[in-house]
């Protein structure tokens, strides 16, 4: 309704019909992972490929393609798994800001044909296209457009599902994969989904899905041709949505990014390749997870309240600690300190650690304001702020504060405790440490750690004044 | 115990002590008053162990003496709602407590009485000090009073780790006394000279509660002097029949006096009520959580504007004194507001060396108020 809303302006010149009419798009890119890895090396193309981290470092996939989507593989299945499903497997480590860039050029492509444009993920959109045939004609010609453009331009493929709401294109576009574009006429939208089976419909989940065919509820159809009252029983007040969205009704808006409400937690959470015990490096990465979660918060010119981090050791036995900060900061090392004191409150278990992970919360719009007694800290905040820059442009390892430099280092991705401890040979560092403004004694020994110089320094130290009095 | 007493002063003798009451008591006899009554006069004493309020009501008529520890909630909201000139109060047997007034009575169940106990008050009883007849120092009242709200308000809200900044800092240097209130990011800083002072030099931290309770009943008692007394751990404010004692906050105190700017860059000299009115006005647009509010200053004139995402932008400006070359800087508007409600004079100052750096205002004489900025980064 809202949608309907927004275009009252232009409701003068359309037909009744049409307003009443939305015109809803599903934007879907095709394999996309592989397909931006194939733009960048032709070699990759026709043949199995998958996106995705090693087998021996419990990688998974990613994404892939529709040649080794042939061999049963598909995405989110463990590496190991995908490689003995398919010996001639070409596997690519991915390049996140490569498809982040990809993904960018193509909504820049799509903002040109209507600005009511939903990013739903790196290769998934939707448009509201109600009210622009004035200007571009015929939505079934515009998103033949939008493909070519797309496909000539960037050489990515895409999927486009077209219907009269958000819930009927997603499904369209589905039907229509890969590389395909499917029109679902105004007033057939339960014809189409009817024959369809239950869990083509998005909202269904492995769990409701099995309780539909436990009552051999299997086609969209049987499901929207059935009683409210026993749905409402069996599932609840979800049970007569769900009827209503598999007749193909759906009200939805399209929210573009100005309109959505901001995000409500950022985190970030890593399985390491293998699991360790090792204190160094688990405040390596605390400190990593914690700058690149900070990163994004800056960048949505956020503030956190609250911090959590999370474990998750060997077995499998997960365990999260939180606090609430006094003050509302985005500055990572107001809140590096209290997450290792989460992280030591919380690791007293003399097991493997598997997982860590951190979120920040109850963010707020704002400004960082520093306080009297940390003057260092507002310098230390404007670096913070360089480094972001830098990161933006030349990648998120370009530069590594202190604490984190080590992680660069394949010496130090989580030890394995079976094997002896390596030997560390003198004068090979993986960055120079002058760059840092280390040199003398930057790499020391692993018994170490807290040695380590770090661009943050000075933060654990007293301030100059309380010293002096 | 019997005794026949005003009843407007009893109540208003039960409302200054309330707030020593405790109203989480974790042993029972802290959530009552004791009432003492010997000599023509009453004592009220009521204490939470962090502050503690005894006030004295002359003239009455004492035909018993004693003392009970009565449930003090109770108490104080009987007293406030009986109707009658006078209420008598007296002592039964069994444990019980008979206020009669007028047509109204009321029977409270007392916590202890010198009816029917051997024990001492004193082991039943937290013993709060009597004030010796020689005060660490005597300041005007008003004089004090003034100190107190200009510093009290910036106080922290949240218990800070590293320093006792829920507390104002009291400094008595010969006949100078200093009160310090700061939460980290704004500090407000006024000296006054005590009339009379024992010469000692004294420094502690001040629990805010007992600076409320003096702020909201000092003006009240019609004495022109405070007395002040520094004892082992708690501090003791007189006023007139007024005694009020507060711990002293334990931690330290930061040093205030670095924080104070020392060089001026900018001075912008500003109508008050002008600033706080054009302050006001943005303050409207500000995004709910943080409040961020921008002062841009150029010869003679200041802009101050804010704007929230999705609502929309106000500004407004106003004459002042400046005559450097323009400086913009932002701030959280209800810091700014704060300091201004409690300026002294007509005129207040600003002070600044750069927009990152703390800004510093003049609110009265010795009265310095300082407030960190926000800064923008990239």
């Amino acid at each position: 309704m809202k949608s309907l809303k927004k275009t009252a302006g232009l409701s003068a010149w359309q037909s009744q019909g049409e307003q009443d009419r939305r015109t809803v798009l599903h934007v879907d890119l095709d394999a996309f992972f592989v397909a931006v890895e194939r733009v960048v090396n032709p070699s990759l193309r026709g043949r199995p490929v998958v996106v995705g981290g090693a087998p021996e470092e419990r990688g998974v996939v990613a994404a892939a393609s529709y040649e080794a989507r042939s061999f049963g593989i598909h995405s989110a299945m463990p590496m190991a798994q995908a490689v003995r499903l398919c010996p001639d497997l070409v596997r690519v480590r991915g390049h996140r800001q490569l498809y982040g860039r990809a993904s960018k050029a193509v909504f820049r492509v799509l903002h040109q044909y209507t600005p009511v444009v939903e990013q739903v993920s790196i290769d998934e959109g939707y448009l509201d296209l109600t009210g622009t045939q004035l200007l571009f004609g015929q939505a079934v010609d515009v998103a033949e457009r939008i493909r070519r453009e797309v496909h000539e331009r960037l050489r990515l493929d895409l999927t486009v599902g077209l219907a009269g709401n958000r819930l009927v294109s997603k499904v369209a576009s589905a039907f229509a994969k890969p590389c395909g574009m499917f029109d679902v006429r105004p007033g057939q939208e339960a014809s189409f989904l009817s024959p369809l089976p239950v869990k083509a419909l998005p909202g269904i989940g492995p769990v409701t899905h099995r309780r539909l065919l436990d009552f051999n509820i299997e086609r969209l159809g049987t499901l929207a041709a059935t009683e409210a009252w026993f749905l409402q029983d069996v599932f609840g007040s979800h049970g007569n949505s769900m009827r209503r969205r598999a007749s193909g009704k759906d009200d939805t808006p399209v929210c573009p990014a100005w309109e959505r409400p901001k995000a409500k937690s950022i985190g970030h959470e890593q399985t390491f390749s293998r699991d360790t015990e090792d204190h160094a490096f688990l405040r390596a990465k605390l400190q990593e997870l914690l700058e690149s979660a900070t990163r994004r918060l800056r960048g949505q010119g956020l503030l956190t309240r609250r911090l959590t981090v999370k474990l998750r050791y060997a077995d499998f036995v997960s365990e999260t600690r939180d606090l609430s900060l006094p003050v509302p900061t985005d500055h990572d090392a107001e809140l590096f300190e209290p997450a290792l004191e989460l992280l030591r409150r919380m690791a007293t278990r003399r097991t493997l650690v598997r997982l860590l992970g951190i979120r920040l919360s109850q963010l707020q719009r704002g400004y960082w304001q520093s306080d009297f007694w940390n003057p260092e800290r507002n310098q230390e905040r404007r670096l913070v702020g360089i480094l972001d820059q830098l990161r933006e442009k030349y990648g998120t390892t370009s530069v590594r504060t202190g604490a984190t430099v080590k992680l660069a280092s394949s010496r130090f991705t989580s030890p394995n405790l079976l094997a002896p401890p390596p030997s560390i040979p003198s004068g090979k560092f993986p960055l120079n440490p002058k760059f840092l403004g280390g040199g003398r004694g930057f790499f020391r020994p692993r018994q170490k750690p807290d040695a380590l110089p770090s661009l943050t320094q000075g933060r654990n130290a007293e301030p100059a004044w309380s010293q002096a009095s | 115990m019997h005794f026949c007493v005003d009843r407007i002063a009893f109540r208003d003798a039960l409302q200054r002590v309330e707030m020593a009451i405790d109203r989480k008591p974790t042993r029972p006899i802290l959530g009552g008053v004791l009432v003492q009554a010997q000599d023509d006069a009453l004592i009220l004493l009521a204490t939470d162990l962090e502050i503690a309020v005894r006030y004295r009501i002359g003239d009455v008529q004492v035909e018993q003496s004693g003392w009970a520890v009565l449930p003090g909630k109770e108490l104080v909201e009987v007293v406030k709602d009986v109707e009658s000139e006078t209420v008598s109060v007296q002592l039964q047997a069994e444990g019980r407590c008979r206020l009669e007034a007028g047509e109204d009575q009321c029977e409270l169940v007392t916590m202890e009485s010198s009816v029917g106990s051997d024990l001492d008050l004193k082991s039943l009883f937290p013993e709060v000090p009597v004030l010796p007849d020689q005060a660490s120092a005597a300041v005007d009242k008003a004089t004090f009073l003034q100190m107190v709200s200009s510093t009290r308000f910036a106080t922290s809200r949240v218990q800070d780790s590293r320093f006792a900044t829920e507390g104002v800092l009291f400094e008595l240097n010969g006949s100078e006394m200093t009160l310090v209130g700061t939460d980290g990011r704004r500090l407000a800083c006024i000296r006054r000279e005590a009339l009379e002072t024992s010469g000692d030099k004294q420094r502690s931290v001040l629990l805010p509660k007992v600076l409320d309770q003096i702020l909201r009943f000092g003006q009240d008692e019609a004495v022109e002097e405070l007395q002040i007394y520094f004892l082992d751990s708690q501090v003791g404010f007189r006023i007139g029949n007024l005694e009020s004692f507060g711990r002293v906050l334990d931690g330290e105190f930061p040093n205030y006096d670095n924080v104070i700017p020392k060089s001026t860059k900018h001075l912008i000299r500003a109508h008050r009520e002008g600033l706080t009115k054009k302050l006001r006005l943005a303050s409207h647009l500000t995004q709910d959580a943080s409040s961020v509010v921008r002062l841009q200053i150029s010869e003679d004139s200041m802009e101050v504007s804010a704007e929230h995402e999705g609502r929309g932008r106000a500004s407004g400006s106003l004459e002042v004194d400046y005559g450097g070359n323009g400086i913009t800087a932002q701030f959280n508007p209800n810091y700014l507001l704060d300091g201004l409600k409690v300026a002294h004079g007509e005129q207040v100052e600003l002070h600044m060396e750069e927009a990152s750096r703390p800004a510093k205002f003049v609110l009265g004489e010795d009265f310095t108020y300082v407030v960190m900025p926000l800064t923008h980064f990239p």
